[in-house]
């Protein structure tokens, strides 16, 4: 008995390392959790005139002599470890190509100085004590721009340090609106320069009711971290185009067998399936399909189709669409940005890291057309950027939005994609309007 | 609960095809427990490689799934000689338990970075065992589940007859239970140790390819299979092959039930109290033996 007390007790403790390992994501994900930087080329050689900034970090002083050379320090709280450090991984391959491409051209002119940038990285774990931890460091080592995280909590605590600091904060994927992550008339230093997910039901439910017209009812996938301010939002758009939500069915963040929770979904005998903000759609995609579901799905997810076919198969992907790109279909920005992600990281494209470029890219226009990296300056020629065109994206033209949904314009409005999958095969259906408002 | 029956027979045919896997993992970690006296913390990334390894033949390569499966579970067992002889193999009079812990603990690590290294983050998929599904009592069942389950009873039954109808398989339970007297006997423990970890690796090694098939690939995959793994066994009963079958059911049924029934928080704890129960009111499990 003695010995089965001691293995009892040993098993309790291992289940305990096991599990607190699995939990943090072991830390095992290979990207370095310390600050990591993509460095500026040589600014000497960037630039005629002026002298070289060479204190480092921070130097975002629009006060000093005319034509200096200066350097952008932006920081990314980004999950780099964990379930969700695919998601970080991408998007801090964006924030990397953007700076390269800018330092390679010799940095951009902003007021009468030029700005090479330099992009720190911190690991928020998705969690908010982490994250804050994060900003915080990077406040330290010199950032004036902070961006991410793209959990909830997470953001939120980065606006916390942000705010403390007077820095700015760019939000990386808002998930709910109206929730205290997201933009607001009270957040003074915090803008949205992405889509948030929402953004595209609008698109969506359109083209679910042009090219299905039969479905009727549509139950919905969601994960258990939040999400109900979405899920009131599809469901009013769903019902103003003739469509029921029939049944809404949470799923364990970070699972990935979707069986047990297509399952219980599937008893709801819907028509459709929307798929809300999961980078986990293909094993969704793949559990329906496998139960037998044969009706349209449909997925938020900004995730490209090409990661739908690849991991859930061909056999799955049918009557299958979502608000990716289709990367043989891209435009000459994004391809341009493929070419430079292949070159660079030699690994699976995935087109989060297009957001992440966008991010940094209108950030650099704001900062243009307001002659300053001041913040305040900043975020004020982002809200009077409100025609379309105003904003450049990958995506096209863009504005800045954002005023009836939360008092101030410092949301993206973007051109969403919708990419229809049929048998495996990705057809890219065009890019449709915004319901950012 | 106001749910159709066919979804309570679909939640409870979920479940126990998954179980079966929880079971090829747990017979592996059981083995290894029993016979060398540690727990192999790594033994999830070696279900984890064993998977990588299919997807390299089967994806990379175009062998077929099948033979890429078998070409797999030999790797790995090759693999588990390996790190029994040079990790694990305790020094005489030392106390193998901390420094397995540690070692095993640093190659979980070791692994994992490796997977990154070289498969990258993004997840992975293997062909299908078998595509499709079919319908019974208008309930889909699908068809690669199903041949999951058939493989993990097959290779069940292999271990089982092993371990019951051999004379090395004796002498592997002989160690197991008195590792000083069947050294008396004439049978090396160390032998026996070496045999152990190649079989409990190459189980994981199926156990990976069979999931990573069913499910996706991707680095971190290991993880959660550990421990529904450990979870059988403590509801099982160490070193028992029937347990690891019992437990595997229990836990299938759990993970295939409650998630419909109680929702996903509710999934998560389940088996952790379970766990904690039988710690407390039967620490041997269902089959263990004093």
């Amino acid at each position: 008995m003695r010995t089965w007390s001691r293995i009892g007790i040993y098993l309790a403790c291992a289940l305990l390392i096991v599990f607190a390992l699995g939990v943090g994501g072991c830390g095992d994900d290979g990207v370095p959790s310390s600050s990591e930087t993509t460095a500026a080329p040589p600014t000497s050689a960037t630039t005629g005139g002026g002298s070289t900034d060479t204190t480092g970090a921070g130097s975002t002083d629009t006060t000093g002599a005319a034509g200096e050379v200066k350097e952008l320090v932006v920081g990314t709280v980004m999950p780099m470890s964990g379930a969700l450090s695919v998601v970080g991984l991408s998007w801090n391959r964006g924030y990397d190509l953007y700076a390269e491409k800018v330092n390679e051209e010799g940095g951009v002119k902003i007021g009468d100085d030029t700005y090479t940038i330099k992009v720190l990285k911190e690991d928020g774990k998705g969690q908010a004590d982490s994250a804050g931890a994060a900003a915080r460091k990077l406040i330290q080592d010199g950032a004036t721009v902070l961006f991410g995280e793209v959990m909830d909590g997470a953001t939120a605590a980065v606006y916390d340090v942000a705010k403390q600091n007077g820095v700015l904060h760019v939000i990386a994927s808002a998930n709910t609106p109206g929730n205290p992550a997201d933009i607001g008339a009270d957040k003074d230093l915090l803008v949205r320069l992405s889509n948030s997910f929402d953004d595209a039901h609008t698109a969506d439910l359109d083209f679910l009711k042009e090219k299905y017209p039969d479905v009727k009812t549509i139950a919905v996938s969601q994960p258990d971290v939040g999400f109900e301010g979405q899920i009131e939002d599809f469901t009013a758009a769903a019902k103003e185009r003739g469509f029921e939500v029939i049944g809404a069915e949470k799923w364990a963040f970070g699972i990935s067998d979707f069986v047990p929770t297509y399952t219980k979904l599937l008893s709801f005998q819907p028509d459709a399936i929307f798929i809300m903000v999961s980078a986990q759609s293909p094993y969704q995609l793949q559990a329906a399909r496998q139960l037998g579901f044969t009706g349209p799905i449909l997925a938020n997810s900004p995730m490209g189709p090409e990661v739908h076919v690849r991991v859930a198969g061909p056999e799955a992907c049918t009557d299958f669409f979502c608000n990716g790109i289709n990367p043989s279909e891209p435009t000459e920005l994004m391809a341009d940005i493929m070419q430079r992600y292949e070159e660079a990281f030699k690994d699976e494209w995935i087109s989060d890291c297009l957001l992440a470029w966008d991010e940094l890219w209108i950030l650099v226009q704001a900062m243009q057309k307001a002659g300053s990296t001041d913040p305040a300056a900043v975020l004020a020629a982002l809200g009077s950027m409100t025609n379309v065109g105003d904003v450049k994206t990958s995506f096209g033209d863009a504005r800045m939005g954002g005023m009836e949904r939360f008092g101030v314009n410092r949301a993206l409005v973007r051109p969403v994609p919708i990419s229809l999958i049929m048998d495996g095969e990705i057809m890219l259906q065009g890019y449709f309007e915004s319901a950012n408002r | 609960m106001d749910l159709p029956l066919q979804t309570w027979i679909q939640a409870i045919i979920n479940g126990l095809a998954m179980g079966w896997l929880y079971v090829l993992m747990a017979l592996g970690l059981t083995l290894i427990l029993s016979i060398m006296g540690i727990l192999q913390l790594a033994h999830g990334e070696i279900y984890m490689i064993g998977a990588y390894i299919v997807f390299v033949l089967a994806r990379q390569h175009g062998v077929n799934l099948y033979a890429a499966i078998v070409i797999s579970m030999l790797v790995m067992a090759v693999f588990g000689a390996v790190i029994e002889r040079g990790l694990f193999r305790p020094r005489p009079g030392q106390d193998p338990v901390l420094p397995a812990i540690v070692i095993s603990t640093s190659l979980t690590l070791i692994l994992s970075s490796f997977a990154v290294v070289s498969f990258g983050l993004y997840e992975k998929g293997l062909p299908k065992l078998v595509k499709g599904s079919f319908r019974v009592l208008d309930v889909a069942i699908p068809r690669d589940r199903i041949l999951a389950v058939g493989i993990s009873v097959a290779m069940l039954l292999v271990v089982y007859l092993f371990l019951k109808k051999t004379r090395r398989g004796q002498a592997m339970v002989a160690s197991a239970q008195n590792r000083e007297a069947s050294y008396l006997r004439g049978i090396n423990p160390n032998h026996m140790s070496r045999l152990a970890m190649m079989i409990g690796c190459a189980l994981a090694a199926l156990a990976g390819a069979l999931a990573g098939s069913i499910l996706v690939l991707n680095p971190s995959m290991g993880g959660l299979p550990m421990i529904k793994g450990l979870v059988v066994i403590v509801l099982g009963g160490l070193g028992s092959v029937p347990g690891a079958a019992v437990g595997g059911m229990i836990l299938g049924l759990i993970d295939g039930v409650v998630p419909v029934v109680f929702g996903a928080t509710a999934a998560a704890l389940a088996p952790l109290i379970l766990v904690i129960l039988f710690l407390l009111f039967r620490p041997r499990g269902l089959f263990g033996h004093e």
